[in-house]
């Protein structure tokens, strides 16, 4: 069964932006509202790294666990969507999101925030399958047309995949094998203690195995 | 506890996907992506409705648009 | 363990914890240098841009793009397309539903981009909205832009032309043409020029990599890109010096990032650790200029161990040994740490990752070309390629990264100053061969011009408009002053010496701006300026050019290859194509006619507007020089609507048909790269990658172009015998291809006489019939351009071989000691050229002391150009709101500078410009860097008042080219953009 993800291939993303502007122009996500961003760590210096952000649909994902109103859902190929006719906006899930993909527009000093707006790995909303209610609320939805997130389907250089699990992770292990590194970043090292990352596994304390 | 035992095995039953704790919306029904759009966006080469064929359309797709390695190996 | 949520608190710890820590340790591990706070701050909040975007409940703006709702229900059109941004050429099929262009879809069939996009090409459908856009005709009153009708507008500027005419001679008016404008467009804008009776035009391509097109057709042929962007998959070591591909082509890093997983080797050369130096096996670090001894110290090391190919040597370059005599006397690797502060170590490193994985391929871009020995420069690199014998190679080559989407197009048919279509030149020959392709009188033309001499004298070049104002007119090599410049599709913040640039602005009598956006000369010609400056009788008037979107053409992307562009929405506003305005302007200066002669015109809005079609079809009867004649449209077209049926790796089709008009693919290249030799019935395929001996002439190999004499100093110019290319029935160099010569060979009783009508007398630039070339070509295998030696020497060139020279703005006096730059020249392109003079007086005055630092300037991959049109895209704008300036933090520090603050940028022009301070180590501490695309501000203010009302761009900043410099090419006048001084204090 299709199970969707997204990973971006540090070895590849240029930090282009242009996963950001697909996004901007395929849902019209307002000024001040960023679906997906490109984080680039240790800028300017080697070993120079940028991944680019968005929602990851986390299989247990902490935002639809914190809702006070249960406006999360999630569908058969576990991409997380939330209903914004029922989002108060209290931004709970901002806080304990650890990859701050939930997004509020707002206005003036105090930040008022509006309805939460997300990633919705181009599946749209709780609204019929390409309607104009759903456009307007939620973006496009690619995948009813049997399409892929607009973001990975124009990165520049197919850093970001999305799409089936397992495509997915083809694709990128196909790339870590001719090329021998790339899968650090994704925390292999930490995991396995991979030659790769040249280091041993990390010891985390206190958690039982 | 009987009553925890019995809740956690409930929600067991419920899982689709596991360790994923199925959750549905209060009124509203999403309906499921392979059942298509009812707009002219709709890319050709599979059947809506019918989710194998979706699913195969997705991967294909996938394959052709982000494997560069298969276009020029 | 699970995330839910419990009434009760009691067991939640247990639960929850572990999992926190987790994640919280993964974070920290995988997130040390970014916050929540730092996305926040990058997505704009608190940053008041006055952007009305904000709606609490987040439902799409109603009435933005839409007569139509958008959502699939009404009737739906795909139009493919091509990025209008670099020259990569990403092709885009855009969705349109009842004329408004409501999606945009990626093209994963093309072999070029295969769908992918950078974040310019993924916000093209902004075109279709347009809001920022420059919707009407407008003039200059009173300081404030007012709407006036076109027929107002090109009633008043076209008397005034023609009063300048009359008074001050044709050549009293400057064109600047557009890399922007599609070969169609570009094509008819030399036209245009030529009949308005001067050469006084120009385009990008001289501030971009005219010292490319010069340097390199002068070694071996033709100046262009020598292999592709995608057969560097090819490349097992490419070495980028001067290029910030990640960030100015980034769709190319795809094929390369691909090469390197195949095992290619990537090295980047740079003053700057870019973002493409990120990617790179190995960052060389060279002090800004210094290319030359990096490249020379390369091939001293490539020499001392014999690594040079020196048969490819023997049979196909001329003057290789001289150079290497030179080379290994000079550039020592101490003599390279000296001038370039690159270690002997990893200049051997380098070397020794050339030589050891074959074939290799250089690439180029800016921070070669622009400098005032840009042109010696690019040789170097040239030298480098053909020591390999890595020119002529699949995966090898030289590929030089053009910029706009059609700077290669402008360059190769457009408005050149020195020359007509197809690098003809300005020889009377040239000029009687276009008269006839255009339909019109030789000597008609001629009569057009103030003199027979000005008809062949280069023009002024758009690198030098400002002097061909503010100079005094005994200098000046033309009767008058210009006195009116057309700024046509070109920004003005992207030529130097802002400053001196107002002033010439005021000047002038007239000043038209013909463009999709008001452009910053709108802005810059309405700002006051000094009182003594403004002409009183000046008149500025803005017209609004339609997009590429708006109109279908063809252009070249920097591969050479072709691509055709479907119209994807009727012009919006009341904007028109800048075909119709050249059509309805010429209507107005009394040469319409002619202008359109062999064209029919179809109806745009009711306008008459002559068809793409037909002006590419007069292209190709006339192009021969570097074969744009193959490419007709319906060739273009059909590859367009088969792109699927090309090998991303050899751009060569696999065969099949065309369903629309069974079109047969069988051999051809994608997009026929030039040169596609011969009539379009020849079906030649085209040239994927150029001088490639190894395949047949009609499979698109080739050899070095016969350009320069049969021999020099007793030494064969011709290739040597047994090197040519596949198949070819004469073995050993031959001149170009004239009657005469085929006529000796015997060859001339294989023309039909048709063909022999118009062969007679005729070489194969100026053959008609393209007969001759047919002949040669596919019954003989030979290449129409000769077969002979590319050139380590050139003995036409100020420097014969590359000699470095310092900047004339440097900070090291003791270095412009050791390697001074040129004479001064008296009149160079019409105007006095200082160097000398310039470069003493810098280091008498210690200019190098008040302005310690280097300043260089460069791309950002969400803005291109001068900025304009991306700054009013506002899904382009949200990512980079501020002018800044990279500072190293400890060049920081000793100013009392930290990062986010504002500061001072002076320069020795007298300029100051108010940026905001990027501390980072990517520039060490002696240069700092500035993007170049921004406009909007000048001096610490902000023009928005000055544009027309609701048509500025949404960021605006300083142009970094207000405070560059004086400092021009020593060939083609490129500007000396790379490298000058500044220095930099706390606001």
């Amino acid at each position: 069964m299709a199970r969707m993800k997204f990973i971006c291939d540090a070895e590849r993303c240029i930090e282009c932006n242009g996963c950001v502007t697909a996004c901007k122009n395929e849902h019209e996500v307002p000024w001040g509202v960023n679906r997906r961003r490109v984080v680039t760590l240790n800028d300017g210096v080697p070993g120079e790294k940028s991944i680019s952000v968005a929602c990851m649909h986390c299989s247990d994902a902490p935002c639809m666990a914190v809702c006070p109103v249960n406006c999360f859902y999630k569908t058969d190929e576990g991409v997380v969507l939330h209903d914004k006719d029922i989002c108060i906006g209290c931004g709970y899930c901002s806080y304990a999101c650890p990859f701050g993909a939930p997004q509020f527009p707002s206005q003036g000093t105090f930040g008022v925030r509006g309805k939460m707006d997300k990633c919705t790995f181009c599946a749209g909303g709780p609204e019929a399958n390409g309607s104009q209610a759903e456009f307007e609320k939620y973006g496009r939805n690619r995948l009813a047309e049997g399409k892929l997130p607009a973001c990975a389907e124009m990165c520049s250089t197919k850093a970001l995949l999305a799409g089936d699990g397992d495509v997915v992770a083809d694709i990128f292990r196909n790339r870590v094998v001719k090329r021998n590194k790339g899968a650090e970043v994704w925390g292999w090292g930490t995991a396995y203690g991979s030659k790769q990352a040249g280091q041993a596994p990390a010891k985390v304390e206190g958690v039982k195995k | 506890m009987m009553q925890r035992i019995s809740l956690i095995l409930l929600s067991v039953a419920a899982l689709t996907a596991c360790g994923e704790k199925a959750q549905t919306l209060g009124t509203k029904n999403d309906a499921t992506a392979f059942s298509g759009a009812s707009n002219a966006f709709v890319a050709p080469g599979w059947q809506a409705g019918d989710k194998n064929s979706w699913e195969q359309h997705l991967r294909a797709r996938g394959q052709y648009g982000m494997n560069d390695h298969s276009r020029a190996p | 363990m699970l995330l839910t949520r419990k009434s009760d608190s009691s067991s939640h710890k247990a639960a929850g914890s572990a999992f926190v820590d987790r994640l919280q340790r993964g974070l920290s591990q995988a997130l040390p240098t970014v916050d929540r706070r730092g996305f926040l701050r990058r997505s704009g909040l608190g940053v008041g841009v006055g952007l009305a975007a904000t709606q609490l409940s987040l439902v799409k703006k109603a009435g933005a793009a839409s007569a139509t709702s958008g959502d699939g229900s009404g009737k739906l059109e795909v139009k493919r397309t091509v990025c209008t941004h670099c020259s990569v050429g990403c092709a885009v099929d855009a969705v349109v539903e009842n004329g408004v262009w409501v999606r945009q879809e990626p093209v994963f069939d093309s072999p070029i981009n295969l769908g992918a996009h950078c974040a310019k090409g993924a916000a093209l459908r902004e075109h279709g909205h347009g809001e920022f856009r420059l919707r009407y005709p407008m003039k200059l009153v009173n300081g404030k832009y007012e709407r006036i009708s076109w027929e107002t507008a090109l009633d008043e500027i076209s008397a005034k032309l023609l009063e300048l005419r009359k008074s001050s001679g044709p050549d009293s008016v400057y064109w600047i043409g557009s890399s922007k404008h599609n070969n169609e467009q570009a094509y008819l804008l030399r036209k245009f020029v030529s009949y308005f009776g001067s050469n006084n035009c120009d385009h990008q391509a001289r501030i971009c990599h005219s010292t490319t097109v010069a340097g390199v057709a002068n070694t071996w042929g033709y100046g262009a890109m020598t292999n592709s962007y995608n057969d560097m998959q090819n490349s097992k070591v490419a070495l980028y010096i001067g290029s910030n591909a990640a960030e100015a082509h980034p769709v190319s890093m795809l094929h390369m990032l691909h090469a390197k997983e195949n095992g290619c080797k990537m090295i980047v050369v740079d003053p700057r650790f870019t973002r493409t130096a990120a990617k790179a096996d190995e960052y060389v670090r060279i002090r800004s200029g210094s290319d030359i001894p990096f490249l020379f110290g390369l091939l001293h090391i490539i020499f001392k161990n014999g690594w040079e190919d020196k048969k490819y040597i023997n049979d196909r370059v001329f003057g290789m040994d001289k150079v290497k005599e030179e080379v290994l006397a000079k550039w020592t690797p101490d003599a390279v740490e000296e001038t370039c502060g690159v270690k002997p170590d990893q200049l051997l490193k380098v070397a020794t990752m050339l030589h050891e994985n074959n074939p290799g391929t250089i690439v180029w871009c800016m921070g070669q070309t622009q400098h005032t020995i840009g042109n010696a420069i690019v040789r170097a690199s040239c030298i480098l390629q053909l020591a390999l014998g890595n020119v002529g190679k699949s995966g090898g080559g030289t590929n030089i990264f053009r910029g706009h989407d059609n700077v290669q197009g402008a360059t190769d048919v457009g408005p050149n100053p020195d020359s007509l279509p197809g690098y003809y030149g300005l020889v009377e020959g040239a000029w009687k061969h276009f008269a006839k392709a255009w339909g019109v009188e030789f000597d008609w033309i001629k009569g057009r011009f103030a003199s027979p001499a000005m008809m062949s004298k280069p023009g002024i070049t758009v690198s030098r408009w400002i002097d061909g104002v503010l100079e005094k007119n005994e200098l000046i090599d033309q009767d008058s002053n210009l006195k009116a410049v057309f700024y046509w599709g070109h920004a003005p913040n992207s030529q130097t010496r802002g400053l001196e640039m107002k002033r010439a602005m005021d000047k002038l009598d007239l000043l038209v701006v013909v463009d999709p956006y008001p452009s910053a000369t709108a802005a810059m010609a309405a700002m006051p300026g000094k009182a003594e400056d403004l002409n009183p009788n000046r008149a500025v008037y803005l017209l609004p050019a339609a997009t590429q979107f708006e109109t279908s053409g063809s252009a070249t992307a920097s591969n050479r290859s072709l691509q055709w562009r479907e119209k994807v929405i009727e012009p919006l506003w009341e904007s028109r194509t800048d075909h119709m305005i050249m059509y309805q302007l010429a209507e107005k200066l009394g040469f319409g006619k002619e202008l359109v002669k062999n064209y029919k015109l179809q109806k745009v809005k009711g306008m008459d507007e002559p068809m793409p079609e037909d002006i590419l079809r007069e292209i190709n009867k006339s192009v021969w020089t570097i074969g744009y004649t193959g490419q007709s449209p319906e060739r273009l077209k059909a590859h367009m609507r088969n792109m699927h049926v090309f090998d991303v790796k050899t751009l060569k089709s696999k065969g099949g048909k065309d369903k629309e008009t069974g079109y047969d693919f069988g051999g051809d290249y994608f997009g026929l790269p030039w040169p596609c030799y011969g009539t379009p019935e020849l079906k030649h395929p085209g040239s994927p990658n150029l001088y490639d001996t190894s395949k047949h002439v009609m499979d698109g190999g080739g050899n070095f172009r016969a350009n320069f004499g049969v021999e020099r100093d007793g030494k064969n110019l011709l290739a040597e015998d047994g090197s040519h290319s596949k198949g070819a029935d004469i073995t050993t160099g031959y001149p170009e291809l004239d009657h005469v010569l085929l006529k000796k060979l015997g060859w001339w009783d294989e023309l039909t006489d048709a063909e022999k009508a118009l062969a007679e007398g005729k070489n194969w630039k100026t053959d008609n019939s393209g007969g001759m070339m047919r002949v040669f070509m596919q019954n003989h295998g030979c290449h129409p351009f000769g077969n002979a030696k590319a050139r380590a020497v050139v003995w036409n060139f100020p420097d014969p071989i590359p000699q470095h020279r310092e900047p004339l703005y440097g900070t090291r006096p003791d270095m412009a000691a050791k390697y001074p730059t040129h004479d001064d020249k008296k009149a160079f392109w019409r105007l006095p050229t200082l160097y000398k003079t310039v470069q003493d007086k810098n280091i008498a005055d210690k200019v190098y002391e008040k302005f310690p630092l280097i300043l260089t300037s460069g791309r950002l991959v969400e803005y291109e150009g001068g900025g304009e049109e991306t700054r009013s895209n506002p899904w382009l704008a949200e990512l980079q709101q501020e002018a800044y300036v990279e500072i190293n933090p400890k060049t920081a520090a000793d100013r009392g500078i930290r990062n986010g603050e504002r500061v001072w940028l002076k320069s020795p022009t007298g300029a100051r410009l108010n940026v905001q301070a990027l501390v980072t180590e990517r520039v060490d501490t002696g240069t700092v860097w500035m993007p170049f695309h921004f406009s909007g501000r000048w001096q610490g203010e902000d023009m928005l008042k000055h544009y027309p009302q609701g048509a500025a761009p949404i960021v605006r900043g300083e142009a970094v080219n207000t405070a560059t410099t004086y400092g021009y090419d020593s060939v083609t006048m490129m500007q000396e953009t790379k490298t000058t001084v500044c220095n930099i204090e706390r606001a």
